[in-house]
């Protein structure tokens, strides 16, 4: 167990520094398929350890690495139970099957081996945020993702804008990073430990004041909001597009993005005894969701259009752990990861088939020149916008059950959903009517053509996990609750009604997909629409806030840090004239500059923190 | 009382000779002025009976050092006019006020209380030239030797950057 | 009288070292190699001799030599076995300086020896008067250093202004040896708390005003805020190949003497000047971090990071006793990042000069992979990124101070801890995203230098790995 479970982290991370260190003598291919190996491995590994837990009777595990931070009650320990399992298996089965996608995708990229070595990076920084068993190990994870998600945003960082894109991430999850270690030090100086385990158990006995849990429960939202993309730290997500496709699949639509949603669920005995918080993060979910999905309508962009719909999603996720369905949540999390991969994937191919082209209404009837692609994204297109039988259907319909079981206010949260479906329908249609449907808007010299096998393979994989991913948790066999039930076992679950009424909430929700669906098809069969308007403008640029932001913050910190450097400290030993300057080496004119320095401005501040510290002194002195 | 009136002229003297040694445009009315401060202060250690330190201090600061400086203002020209324009406009109010902050909090500390600690302050002081040999190269004989370090390094500085000469560069290369 | 020769080795084995090398150099012209073995035998033989006194007397086996001037202790053979190593590597990062100076480079050899060996001292005195001469010892000679090169742009005027107020910060701290003298009729620390711990002082100032005015001088040493004015100045101006060694050993020598003048003859008046501390170490951390975020130029944004990092080395003193080893966590860490760091801008911009604009790293990772490669350690290790050893060390001090109950001031180190990223971070970015200059020269890294980096390297992940035997040692580097 030990080593089996240390391998899993351990081949994705021999790869990255093997890839490191020789990626470009190994070359391509070779060099993905390092990768892809290293990745797969880890994925049967975790299957076959993950076996004792389907058969209903593997104890929670836990692997020490070595002690790590004696001072914190931390070690480096791995923990092996039924939701980092899941999360390895999402990770690592969705991870393989892009890296495979990816050998096609990145051909003939210069930087073929750098970019496998970043993937196998990221890939091995998730599986310790998953698999960290303190929230010590669980923080060098989530750094970890992030430094890798940066590097692969901007991986074609001869393009400013990919750059900018790449500090933009980095910068708004420092923001979130903030929240959560503030988060990590009210726990330690609350628990004396880091410990997963001392941590929730403390909190159940009651070691927690419910106005310390909230605080810490919504320090840890905004850690979560930031690496998820939840208002108001989504800005990044969007402008993360900048990467190469592949990248957008796996890490801003599959795996990293949920980050944040694994760490609530995984914290829920915290959030259970902060009730304001918990509910604080239900709404931001929902307000994410209805929000995103407006902004989603209005894009041209294919893969702005997912970016936005991720955003969305993601939203429903927090809305369901946010409502103490934590398997609701990871359910959503699973079945987002397959079809969301899927539509990023198949995104990838549409551009990979028009020659980089990303602009929808360029595009169109596509679906005759790339029946794979077209046949595997109709796919998604449906599970996403919640036709049963498909994975996402039933995914949505519990969070949006437990939600409106929950009653009172939280129904209007169940309105908010409701119609964020139906928006998802609505642009999901709209994507791919103007993709695959209609009258072939090809700028001239485009020639579509359906991608290789290497890249359809994968897709028709995950096509086969959208339509039956969603069959492991329904209603009538509830298996991935069951599976999940031991790590929730402490935590107060809410559940999703039952009866009659499920049955009207479901027939509801499906409703609104097809509505949706029908609206959209309804306006864009014959024509596309000049989408011109000022209400298109102003959703298409995302209500502007990405300008208001750069206003206030970025340009606030830059007017600041110029003021800084002008106003104390531009003159340094530029000071040449006014300043002590360069000696002259005359004898005669050692004295004159001596005396015009502005040494004698230092000396003052000396003098003055001199006298700062006497008043100190004094006043502790009995005066 | 006749320790207080000399304690007070002397003070008041040193303080006048540091001022003008500051304030000074001429340099060589700058050196008189600390001249003026080694010497009342060498007038403080006779009042405490500390007779050579007093001599030492007479013989070495106001006469071989302060002849030093005075040498070495000739060589650049007492001629030489400072320039005396501010071009910090609060510089100098500032430093007037932290000056005078600085030096009422040392006073008013000093008016708190003064614990004198271990020694007796009535034990008469032994100035001798013996006594302070004897505790120089006894009790401080550490520091003492330290010192010496600290002239090592005051050779090799001076001599390090007095060779200094423009064209001492690589090409000169002395190691073959 | 007792003379034990064995308590003072390691100075005296640097002074042999020197009057070796000035003597026979004098006599007998030798290359600059005889200077690299002379300069070798000196520190390797410091710090076996370190290391010995830490075998014997770690712990509390610590005692007192010479009339109570020097103490032999955990706390001083820890600052031994550090600071002759670091000045060991700086030196070999600077090599390059050394021979570009002509024949002055013995000169510049013996004044590193002698720094280093004043610095020790710093550590190892148990004698505020002791403790005066050793700091001017050490602050002479890197003024000295700090213009060695005398043309290269700046470094006459980098010396200049840090002698200047380098001699304002030790007169006043002369004054605060006075005071204290006055307060308790004795130089000598551990007097000092034997009087300070059995007598009740009603009314306190004169003892008080003199510890306030101790803390300007050590504060000046270790340029916390508001007395770091000189070290940029000093930094961007004085030669690369000198900049390693004057940060890293100044950290070392000037918290040293912080820790071990403020837990022992003042611990009694903990509460007094924790506070004051605690102020410091707020505003190091603020100011040093907001300037950085300004700066252009690598070795000015590394001297306000030092600030930075002052403030956090003194997060860990506000803990007194309890937070020694803490602080020596963190300030042995940060001295092998500090020197490695500035070993790399030594050979990127030159060991002669002053300046090292950011525009010298653009895309650095190209011309010379491994240097980038550790140049982004270095960086990420100072942000205190996870799996190195400038993480473990925040994580430390930061404890100190929690245990200290001074909650605030660690809420306020890791804002400034994650703002600090930018400026790390945006030296990496320049370095692996941005094109190279088309004249940009492929830097030589010599064999000194990749020994400097590498050892820094290599301790820089080795403790971010397994920090818990250095966490082990620091807990015997405690003062007598």
């Amino acid at each position: 167990m030990d080593l089996s479970l240390s391998l899993i982290i351990f081949l994705p991370m021999g790869g990255m520094l093997l890839l490191f260190g020789f990626g470009k003598r190994i070359g391509e291919p070779g060099a993905g398929i390092v990768a892809t190996l290293a990745v797969v491995g880890s994925f049967l590994i975790a299957v076959v350890l993950a076996f004792d837990f389907i058969n209903g009777d593997g104890p929670a595990e836990t692997v020490r690495w070595f002690e790590w931070l004696p001072a914190f009650g931390v070690e480096a320990e791995l923990r092996w139970d039924q939701l980092s399992a899941l999360m390895t298996l999402v990770v690592t089965g969705v991870g393989s099957l892009i890296h495979l996608y990816s050998i096609g995708y990145m051909r003939g990229d210069p930087g073929f081996g750098r970019f496998f070595s970043y993937l196998n990076l990221f890939i091995t920084s998730m599986l310790i945020l998953v698999l960290a068993n303190n929230f010590a190990l669980l923080f060098v994870g989530w750094e970890l993702v992030g430094l890798s998600s940066y590097l692969l945003i901007s991986f074609w960082f001869e393009r400013p804008i990919a750059a900018a894109a790449g500090k933009k991430a980095f910068i708004v999850n420092r923001v979130g990073d903030v929240g959560f270690i503030l988060a990590l030090m009210l726990i330690f100086s609350v628990f004396g430990s880091l410990g997963f385990d001392t941590v929730f158990e403390g909190a159940h006995r009651g070691e927690l004041t419910v106005t310390m849990a909230t605080a810490i429960a919504l320090l840890l939202l905004v850690g979560a909001a930031g690496k998820s993309a939840q208002l108001p730290l989504y800005v990044w997500l969007p402008d993360a597009m900048e990467g190469p496709t592949p990248v957008s699949a796996l890490i801003h639509a599959a795996t990293m993005v949920t980050a944040g949603v694994y760490m609530v669920a995984r914290t829920g005995a915290i959030f259970e005894l902060a009730p304001i918080a918990a509910a604080t993060v239900a709404v931001v979910g929902g307000a994410t969701a209805l929000f995103a999905a407006t902004i989603a309508i209005a894009q041209r962009d294919i893969k702005r259009v997912l970016a936005y719909s991720t955003i969305s999603q993601l939203g429903y996720m927090f809305m369901g752990v946010g409502a103490a369905a934590y398997t609701a949540g990871v359910f959503h999390l699973m079945t987002h990861a397959f079809f969301k991969a899927l539509l990023f994937l198949g995104a990838g191919s549409v551009i990979h088939g028009m020659s980089g082209e990303q602009d929808m209404h360029k595009m169109g009837g596509l679906a005759r020149k790339m029946p794979v692609t077209f046949a595997t994204m109709a796919i998604a297109w449906l599970a996403i916008s919640g036709i049963p039988p498909f994975a996402g259907f039933w995914s949505k319909d519990e969070i949006l059950g437990v939600v409106f079981e929950r009653g009172g206010l939280w129904q209007v949260l169940w309105g908010v959903g409701l119609v964020t479906a139906l928006l998802t329908a609505f642009y999901m249609t709209r994507m791919m009517w103007l993709t695959f449907f209609g009258e072939p808007r090809w700028d001239d010299g485009v020639e579509p053509h359906e991608s290789p096998r290497l890249m359809t393979v994968p897709l028709v994989v995950l096509a086969g996990l959208s339509v039956v991913g969603g069959l492991v948790n329904t209603p009538f066999k509830a298996t991935l609750e069951h599976f999940l039930d031991p790590v929730f076992e402490a935590v107060h679950l809410a559940h999703a009604p039952d009866g009659s009424l499920a049955w009207i909430l479901a027939a509801v929700s499906v409703a609104a997909g097809i509505i949706g669906i029908g609206a959209a098809i309804l306006r864009y069969r014959s024509r596309v629409p000049v989408e011109d308007g000022l209400g298109w403008r102003l959703l298409g640029n995302g209500y502007y806030i990405d300008d208001v932001y750069a206003g206030v913050f970025a340009g606030g910190g830059k007017l600041g840090a110029d003021w800084l450097a002008f106003r104390f400290d531009v003159r340094g030993i530029d000071g040449a004239v006014e300043g002590i300057g360069s000696l002259t080496r005359k004898a005669g004119g050692w004295l004159r500059p001596l005396q015009t320095g502005f040494v004698r401005s230092y000396g003052l501040a000396i003098i003055a923190g001199a006298v700062g510290l006497l008043a100190w002194f004094l006043s502790r002195g009995g005066i | 009382m006749v320790e207080t009136v000399v304690f007070v002229i002397f003070g008041l003297a040193a303080l006048f000779g540091a001022i003008t040694m500051v304030w000074a445009r001429n340099p060589v009315y700058s050196a008189m002025g600390l001249m003026m401060t080694m010497f009342s202060i060498a007038v403080f250690y006779v009042s405490n009976s500390a007779h050579f330190i007093a001599v030492v201090q007479v013989i070495v600061y106001a006469g071989a050092v302060m002849t030093l400086f005075l040498f070495v203002i000739m060589l650049i020209g007492v001629d030489k006019e400072e320039d005396r324009t501010e071009n910090l406009p609060i510089q100098r109010p500032l430093a007037l006020v932290l000056i005078l902050s600085f030096g009422a909090a040392v006073v008013v500390a000093g008016r708190l209380a003064w614990t004198t600690g271990i020694r007796n302050p009535l034990d008469p002081v032994n100035g001798t030239v013996e006594a302070i040999g004897d505790e120089l190269f006894k009790r401080w004989v550490l520091p003492f030797e330290i010192t010496g370090l600290l002239l090592i390094v005051a050779a090799a500085g001076a001599i390090a950057l007095a060779f200094f000469k423009d064209d001492d560069d690589a090409e000169v290369d002395p190691w073959r | 009288m007792n003379l034990d020769f064995l308590a003072i080795a390691p100075t005296v084995i640097i002074v042999t070292a020197v009057v070796l090398l000035l003597m026979v150099d004098v006599t007998f012209q030798m290359t600059h190699r005889w200077w690299g073995i002379a300069a070798a035998l000196g520190f390797v033989g410091a710090t076996t001799a370190s290391v010995w006194q830490w075998i014997e007397h770690r712990g509390d086996d610590g005692e007192l030599f010479f009339s109570d001037m020097l103490a032999v202790d955990g706390f001083s053979s820890f600052a031994g076995m550090l600071v002759f190593p670091i000045a060991g590597l700086g030196l070999m990062a600077g090599w390059q300086l050394v021979r570009g100076v002509g024949r002055r480079g013995a000169e510049f050899v013996a004044l590193s020896l002698i720094a280093a060996s004043g610095a020790h001292l710093m550590a190892a005195s148990a004698n505020l008067i002791m403790l005066f001469i050793a700091l001017e010892v050490f602050s002479i000679s890197l003024y000295v250093l700090a213009g060695f090169t005398r043309k290269g742009e700046g470094a006459d005027e980098a010396a200049l202004k840090y002698f200047l107020l380098g001699s304002l910060a030790s007169a006043v701290f002369l004054y605060g040896i006075a005071l204290i003298f006055a307060a308790t009729g004795t130089t000598s620390m551990y007097g000092a708390k034997a009087f300070l711990d059995s007598t009740l002082i009603l009314r306190p100032g004169i003892l008080l005003a003199g510890i306030a005015l101790l803390l300007v001088g050590l504060g000046f040493k270790v340029s916390a805020a508001p007395f770091h004015v000189w070290a940029p100045d000093v930094y961007q101006g004085s030669p690369g190949g000198v900049t390693g060694f004057l940060a890293a050993g100044a950290k070392i020598a000037g918290f040293a003497a912080m820790a071990r003048v403020l837990v022992v003859p003042l611990g009694s008046y903990i509460d007094d000047w924790a506070p004051a501390i605690a102020v410091m170490a707020a505003s190091s951390v603020i100011i040093g971090t907001l300037f950085a975020i300004a700066q252009t130029d690598l070795k000015r944004m590394l001297a306000y990071s030092s600030v930075a990092h002052a403030g956090f080395i003194m997060t860990a003193l506000v803990a007194g006793p309890a937070g020694i080893g803490d602080m020596w966590f963190y300030v042995s860490t940060y001295a092998f990042q500090v020197v490695g760091a500035f070993a790399i801008a030594a050979v990127v911009s030159g060991a002669l000069t002053g300046r090292s604009p950011l525009s010298d790293y653009a895309g650095l990772s190209g011309r010379s992979p491994l240097l980038a490669a550790a140049m982004g350690l270095f960086m990420l290790s100072m942000a205190g990124i996870p799996l190195t050893s400038g993480f473990i060390g925040k994580a430390a001090v930061f404890r100190a101070a929690i245990d200290a109950d001074y909650l605030w001031l660690v809420i306020l180190g890791l804002v400034a801890a994650v703002g600090g990223l930018f400026f790390y971070l945006r030296l990496i970015v320049v370095m692996y995203m941005q094109p190279e200059a088309e004249d940009a020269a492929h830097p030589q890294v010599r064999l000194g230098t990749r020994f400097a980096v590498g050892v820094a390297a290599v301790v820089t992940i080795v403790v971010g790995f397994v920090p818990w035997p250095l966490l082990d040692w620091v807990k015997d580097a405690i003062p007598l």
